[in-house]
């Protein structure tokens, strides 16, 4: 007889959380507060505590408002905010009566938050009591870890999952994957599993964070649904000399001539980079108009009020340990690089995410066993449109959500036994790419991809035309996969996180090319050859998963407009359907 | 009169209590909830109750435009202070230049490579390009001691040691001449360490801001017993090591990691992994019996504890004449080392002889006591090897060994892997007294104890003293630790003024979770937490989470007596369990 | 020990002193890219996989001994706008 242990070494908990940031730390605190007797194990491809995007990016932290009217007006700013009407406002209306404890739980798990004189979260000015913000150290993973390690969680670091196992019933029962300094063969095994792996990210620019979607591939191989990945794509306007952010300067850009190509094209002041500012901007230099740039020296309201530069120490979101951050980041780049000056030349920088895992109103995904916390499931749980800079918010909120309801599930489950068949071939395919001779690199692929962040004709304005491109594209990194190799524990998983993050691309252009209409400002969909919004046919969610054949299924989901209490303008409840949502 | 002053520290307005210094003024900074109104001032030689003037150039700040030492210059009405001007951090910026010039700076063979205050503010301080500052001279090592290492090349001359040994512990082995930078630390004894009358506690270790004091590293042995077939490695691990090894990981400060630890050793190889807990629960049945023998037979009294080395090695120094106080018991690891060695060893089929016994201490004074005489209770050595709380951190972090991954429900390996409440407040101040009191109280009853709680005798004071009342039979007590403590108690004793029966000694401040070989906290953390007591309160809450809290109930405690012992005080038990102890 | 690599959006080249690197493998913790590998031969950490780096700052910042120097040395290769209004000949990279 075959033993488990012959494949690798066996971890056994009560629940298993993948990924140990912000939301895999939150998930499993939650979950060990509401029942101590739980076994909880976390494990991370870094080091728990130092690792995961909270201890770098943002430092601002959300809560919905305590006014009575809170949850109503943050979840009306919402739908309307970045992709109008793709919400969906149950979860959301749940999600933000969770918010409410959002920044008193942080500060209950030992997390150092900055709040005003009174201890409380300030408003937010532009939406009147709907959101309250404060900020948190960057340091907030290592205070989640203390505070695990003193309720008695275990944390495991430096291991990598790349596959998720399942019962005979389908159930997820486990994971396996290799640790990232021996690539030894570690096995989990579990009756409950929380994916906190963050979802995918097409791009390795200064101060953004990779993903490469190996969490949604994982998923997606069980059965996992992904919801609205068509909405994956975010502009920035940048420095060209440094591809840093210019916050707020989008109203302010110029051509060579000193014309202002907001007025020129839009109109009107936007408060995000939209598509029709970055279609201005490719026409302007197509024209010979270029170099780009902005006048810094006059900052417009928007540049005033996003990129205010005037925070200092007493400013209560701001922290000693991210300013100093910040303090090296400029004066390195401005050795390095150099000053980019009050006039700046601009251009753009695409940011391509893929978090689209569906989940319910408890962060559970249609698979059993399986719960999705984190930025994985922003997409998919049709909270997309988390107000900028909320990103911790979400990470905690849905960590809290799923701790709440994985808790009992897990209490209640029973064991259920690993096929070792599966471990097997798993193990074997996990491997595959050791050593394969005259073997190709993961490089290869990712030059490609990266590609597509230049060409905003592929990620930002689409039309079906390049959609074909793209699918060619596709078709030739496909066939570069089987013949990926590594020697190492880093190589191996760069060749697995490819396959993965190829896929997420595919998913991308897949359910793009199927919503036949163009909607959203941040993370929008922008079709060419469909540039309006269509209410009318397209209040619709686009879904994915693996279909029975193995091939990917795209399958639309009217979105129960019927039942929300927010809807566009002029919706007529479709036939067949009735009232459903009552004050 | 006003009992407050205010003043100005980098532009923000504070009232503060009269009379404090400068520093007093910035740890009550670092106190308050808002980042930006806390004011951090470096410190290196500074220690609460150690060391209170900071010498060492880095401590200063500007005062209503002056630069002064923050440590000295007291606060008054109205001042002005800067801690962050350029004047001030060049400065400082000088003073560790000074202090560089003189330390061996091979951080990578350093043990306290990580956890050193120096290096923490050179980091903070970012000396990156400086040209490496050639050393001013070499000494060589001072190696003498079975249990402390002193490289002087690697000494800042905070004076801390000196302090600490002279002030708390009454010892005096080291000592210093000379001013400032030029100053000569040396043992008391020119042919070293060992030759002086150091009692072997580590305080000295534990306060070091740098790596000039160490345990010897014993952890190259250790891992020799585990690689060799034939041996049988035995580990034991004391109880104020699970209230501290998770600092050395990161862990917040009193997190009490028991599983962890057993599922960790069990990872490293040990083929059993013992609780010392076992051990003082066998020490209390010993200790309580003589307790009771004593009091009932008029011997001779008070009896004190002799569980730790530190103290026993002070008495045969400093009160030669107060030998026949000190009960006979052998400490509690090196009675497990003498369980396993027969009864264990019997047990399970193993010569004795192949058996290797490694114990992990908080303790640097136990690496002295395994080489004691009459410590072989089966005629081979009780305890082979002895490691620090330090040395096991420092193996499983080699072994790759990740302490946060263990179970915190993994338990310890049986027979001797069940130990009492009462068993692990051994490693706290009192803890000992409570847990012979629980047990002598039943003895002399013969009624099972109600409230198993004696809070009299908790607490971090250097000296404590109650009466307890057990069945109308009264028992005056005392408790001391840290060995100045002990030396103004047993002062008190000699002279008559006090009178008790039963006295716990243990050397280090606040017990053995203050142990010189438990992970170092820098000078901040000192100030600010009370380190000792969140150890202590880990124990305690061990304690009152713990199903069985006497001794006398340890089911295996009971098996011991009954397979293998007879009952307490037996022959069996003085020639294996008891010691005895010679003037130095 | 001088590393450098270079990509199509930024080039990064890592000046470490490897010869006072004090062990800590703080950089080793901190890298969410597992650009840091540590040298069990020679007893230091380095940057074995640059290619991966986001330039975060984050090693260069907590190293204890400040043995890492980072600087970036290029940005942008391509110019996202003159690419996609097709003034950039197709790559053959």
């Amino acid at each position: 007889m075959a033993d488990i242990k012959d494949y690798g070494e066996l971890y056994t908990a009560d629940i298993l959380v993948v990924g140990g940031g912000m939301s895999g730390l939150v998930t499993a605190i939650r979950a060990k507060e509401n029942d101590p007797d739980l076994d909880i194990l976390v494990i991370d491809k870094g080091i728990i505590g130092w690792n995961g995007q909270a201890t770098k990016a943002g430092n601002g932290i959300r809560a919905t408002s305590k006014h009575p009217d809170g949850v109503k007006n943050a979840l009306g700013y919402l739908v309307h905010a970045h992709t109008p009407f793709m919400n969906d406002q149950e979860f959301l209306q749940r999600y933000l009566e969770v918010h409410r404890d959002n920044i008193d739980y942080m500060k209950h798990c030992g997390v150092i938050t900055s709040c005003n004189e009174n201890d409380e979260a300030t408003p937010l000015p532009f939406i009147p009591d709907a959101l309250d913000m404060g900020g948190v150290s960057i340091n907030v993973c290592a205070q989640l870890r203390s505070f695990a390690l003193k309720l008695g969680i275990r944390l495991l670091s430096r291991v990598n999952v790349f596959e998720l196992l399942t019962s005979k019933s389908g159930k997820v029962i486990g994971a396996i994957g290799f640790d990232m300094d021996h690539m030894e063969c570690k096995i989990f095994h579990a009756k409950a599993v929380a994916m906190a792996t963050q979802g995918c990210h097409f791009k390795k620019i200064g101060l953004e964070f990779m993903g490469y979607g190996t969490g949604v591939g994982a998923m997606y191989r069980v059965g996992a649904v992904m919801r609205n990945v068509e909405f994956s794509t975010q502009v920035d306007v940048v420095f060209k000399k440094t591809n840093t952010p210019i916050y707020g300067g989008f109203n302010m850009i110029c051509n060579k001539h000193g014309e202002n190509l907001t007025q020129k094209y839009i109109g009107h002041i936007e408060w995000e980079v939209t598509p029709a500012l970055v279609d201005a901007m490719v026409k302007e230099v197509a024209m010979g108009n270029g170099p780009l740039w902005v006048n810094l020296e006059e900052p417009d309201e928007v540049r005033q009020m996003i990129g205010g530069t005037d925070m200092d120490e007493s400013t209560q979101r701001m922290f000693r340990d991210k300013m100093a951050w910040e303090h090296l980041v400029f004066r390195k780049t401005a050795q390095n690089i150099g000053d980019v000056g009050t006039k700046p030349e601009t251009t753009i920088k695409t940011v391509i995410q893929v978090e689209p895992i569906k989940v319910d109103t408890d962060i559970k995904t249609d698979v059993e066993g399986l719960w999705a916390p984190g930025k994985i499931s922003t997409q998919g749980n049709a909270y997309f449109g988390w107000t900028r800079g909320d990103g911790l918010g979400n990470a905690s909120t849905t960590g809290m959500m799923a701790g709440d309801s994985i808790a009992p599930y897990a209490a209640k489950a029973e064991w259920d036994e690993i096929n070792l068949d599966q471990v097997a071939a798993l193990k074997e395919k996990i491997y595959a790419p050791l050593n394969r001779p005259n073997g190709r690199k993961p490089k290869e692929i990712y030059d490609m991809i990266e590609r597509y962040i230049f060409d905003v004709n592929k990620c930002v304005l689409k039309s079906e035309d390049e959609i074909q491109k793209v699918y060619a594209d596709i078709e030739e990194m496909k066939k570069i996969v089987p013949h990926l190799t590594a020697d190492d524990p880093h190589s191996l998983a760069k060749c697995l996180e490819a396959a993965d993050t190829i896929l997420c691309l595919e998913m991308i252009f897949r359910s793009a090319d199927m919503r036949k209409e163009t909607r959203g400002i941040m993370y929008p969909h922008y079709r060419k050859d469909y540039p309006e919004t269509d209410n009318k046919n397209w209040l619709k969610w686009i879904n994915i998963k693996q279909g029975d054949n193995g091939e990917m299924e795209l399958f639309t989901e009217d979105i129960p407009m019927w039942r929300y209490p927010v809807r566009p303008e002029g919706y007529e409840i479709p036939e067949g359907h009735v009232e459903e949502f009552y004050v | 009169m006003m009992n407050t002053v205010n003043i100005k520290i980098n532009g923000y307005d504070y009232t503060m209590k009269k009379g404090i210094t400068i520093l007093d003024a910035s740890f009550e900074t670092l106190k308050m909830k808002r980042e930006y109104l806390q004011h951090q001032i470096p410190t290196l030689y500074y220690l609460k109750g150690v060391v209170d003037i900071d010498e060492s150039g880095v401590c200063v700040v500007e005062a209503d435009g002056e630069i002064v030492n923050a440590s000295v210059t007291r606060i008054k009405e109205g001042m002005v202070i800067e801690t962050k001007t350029p004047a001030v951090m060049a400065a400082r910026k000088e003073a560790l230049a000074k202090i560089l010039a003189i330390h061996n700076k091979s951080c990578i063979y350093c043990a306290r490579s990580t956890s050193c205050e120096l290096q923490n503010l050179l980091h903070e301080y970012g000396f990156t390009n400086e040209p490496e500052l050639p050393m001013s001279k070499i000494e060589l090592l001072d190696t003498s001691s079975k249990v402390l290492v002193r490289d002087n090349n690697k000494c800042i001359r905070c004076k801390r040691c000196i302090n600490v040994c002279a002030k708390m512990q009454a010892v005096s082995a080291i000592a210093c001449t000379g001013n400032g930078l030029d100053a000569v630390i040396a043992p008391s004894s020119l042919k070293g360490l060992a030759a002086a009358s150091c009692v072997n506690c580590g305080q000295c270790v534990a306060v070091c801001p740098v790596g000039a004091l160490t345990e010897k590293d014993q952890t190259e042995e250790v891992r020799k017993a585990l690689a060799d077939p034939e041996k049988y490695v035995v580990v034991q691990v004391a109880p104020a090591v699970r209230a501290a090894l998770g600092e050395a990981f990161e862990f917040p400060i009193g997190v009490d990691v028991e599983g962890r630890i057993a599922e960790a050793l069990k990872r490293l190889g040990f083929d059993k992994v013992f609780d010392t807990k076992f051990g003082a629960d066998l020490t209390i049945m010993e200790e309580a019996h003589e307790l009771v023998e004593r009091i009932q037979n008029d011997g001779v009294l008070p009896m004190l504890t002799s569980c730790c080395p530190g103290w026993i090695k002070y008495a045969e120094h400093f009160y030669p004449d107060m030998l026949d106080n000190l009960s006979s018991c052998k400490s509690p690891h090196q009675m497990q080392g003498a369980v396993i060695k027969s009864y264990v060893a019997q047990k399970e089929g193993i010569a004795k002889e192949n058996i290797v016994t490694v114990s992990v201490m908080p303790c640097t004074a136990k690496k002295f006591e395994i080489t004691r005489d009459d410590e072989n209770g089966a005629g081979v050595p009780d305890v082979d090897i002895s490691i620090t709380t330090n040395e096991l951190a420092k193996m499983l972090k080699d072994a790759e060994i990740q302490l946060e991954a263990m179970n915190p429900k993994s338990v310890f390996d049986n027979p001797l892997g069940i130990g009492t409440g009462a068993g692990v407040i051994f490693g706290a101040t009192g803890g000992v007294m409570e847990a012979a009191l629980r047990t002598a109280a039943e003895t002399i009853s013969g009624k099972p104890l109600e409230n198993v709680d004696f809070k009299a005798v908790r607490g971090m004071n250097g000296i404590k003293e109650a009466s307890v009342d057990i069945d109308g039979t009264e028992i005056k007590v005392a408790i001391a630790s840290g060995l100045a403590n002990a030396n103004a108690l047993l002062t008190r004793i000699k002279s008559g003024e006090a009178d008790y029966q039963f006295v716990e000694i243990m050397a280090c401040p606040g017990g053995c979770v203050n142990g010189g070989g438990q992970p170092h906290q820098d000078a901040k953390t000192r100030r600010l937490v009370d380190v000792p007591a969140e150890r202590a309160a880990a124990l305690y809450r061990n304690d009152a989470g713990s199903s069985i809290r006497k001794s006398h109930e340890n089911p295996y405690i009971k098996a011991v007596y009954e397979e293998y012992l007879g009952e307490p005080g037996s022959e069996k038990a003085h020639e294996l369990l008891h010691t005895t102890y010679a003037a130095r | 020990m001088i590393v450098e690599n270079r990509g199509q959006q930024q080039s990064v080249r890592y000046v470490v002193d490897t010869d006072r690197c004090c062990g800590c493998k703080r950089c080793i913790r901190r890298c969410q890219e597992n650009v840091w590998q540590w040298d069990e031969e020679h007893h230091h950490a380095y940057p074995k996989y640059p290619d991966e780096c986001v330039l975060c700052y984050q090693c260069e910042m907590d190293c204890l001994n400040n043995v890492i120097d980072i600087q970036a040395i290029a940005t942008l290769q391509v110019d996202p706008l003159e690419y996609s209004a097709g003034l950039v000949k197709s790559d053959n990279e």
